[in-house]
């Protein structure tokens, strides 16, 4: 049942994003001190990684819903795959857009071939195949089960994208979560504002992902009336 | 630090309207599910007094 309590909390769970949004905007741009050597220009740093974090946990929650939809069968577990990769999708095509931004003023270059890039780009692919994929396989069934094996596939190369810094020489900056003693942030004021950022889009992911679900679960039950007004008429 | 308002104010007013779409989204999915509803139970109601009359007759 269409409960009266749903439409509250997804107004209550708005609000608090709206809330979170704010505070990371005005500790991001306001109080967290510039950095050191790149000035202002590292305040994008908050929403890079704030829009990396969020697509990664996408991609994961895309590998587990597809296995679950592999050994299921079940069409909501698809559904719920399909909206966490596009979501995904979209906040690592926000990553690679504030990425270049950054890199011009501090690099000298908008792109560097280096190993963190072309792993990231690289994935951003996957899933790009994995979001238009279904658009090309006639047969439903077919589409949904290479998807899932796509899915899986790309959520695998997640971990190389982010310990990529670690293993191979690179330009990027390495990890500043779960970062060595001698690197990552220290400053108070810039954690806090990494960490609004982080759970702001966060919840804005889960918010977009719950919408999306919410449409698909729709348009399914709406094709099941379809037909079942179907078998009415032809009786009729 | 002027400059820090004028952006804050600037991505304030683009956080509104997300949220505003984002708002509107979810009371419109709302009433679709509850308009679906109605009209699931309604050929339910149909689809059974369809076979009460294929019983009778």
């Amino acid at each position: 049942m269409a409960k009266q309590s749903d439409i509250v909390r997804a107004l209550l769970i708005l609000v608090i994003l709206f809330v979170v949004m704010e505070l990371a905007l005005i500790w991001a741009l306001g109080i967290a001190p510039p950095d050191r050597n790149q000035g202002d220009i590292q305040r994008i740093f908050y929403f890079h990684l704030g829009s990396v974090w969020p697509a990664f946990m996408a991609f994961f929650y895309v590998a587990f819903a597809s296995i679950r939809y592999l050994v299921t069968r079940l069409d909501s577990w698809d559904r719920k795959a399909r909206v966490a990769g596009q979501i995904g999708l979209c906040f690592c095509t926000m990553a690679m857009i504030t990425g270049p931004i950054w890199a011009k003023p501090t690099w000298g270059v908008w792109w560097a071939w280096d190993a963190r890039l072309t792993s990231t780009f690289v994935l951003w692919l996957i899933f790009l195949g994995y979001v238009i994929l279904r658009d090309y396989v006639d047969d439903r069934d077919k589409a949904r089960r290479l998807s899932a094996v796509l899915g899986i596939l790309g959520a695998a190369m997640v971990p190389l994208v982010y310990f990529s810094t670690r293993w191979f020489e690179n330009q990027h900056p390495g990890p500043v979560l779960l970062a060595d003693e001698d690197s990552g942030i220290k400053d108070p004021h810039m954690l806090a504002a990494l960490f609004l950022a982080l759970a702001a889009f966060s919840l804005l992911s889960y918010v977009f992902w719950k919408r999306g679900t919410e449409l698909l679960d729709l348009q399914a039950r709406l094709r099941l009336l379809r037909m079942r007004v179907r078998v009415l008429e032809e009786e009729r | 630090m002027t400059h820090a308002v004028y952006l804050i104010s600037a991505y304030t007013v683009v956080w509104i309207l997300i949220c505003f779409f984002l708002a509107t989204l979810v009371i419109k999915n709302h009433r679709l599910k509850r308009d679906m509803e109605e009209l699931e139970s309604r050929l339910n109601a149909l689809e059974s007094e369809l076979e009460q009359l294929r019983d009778a007759s």
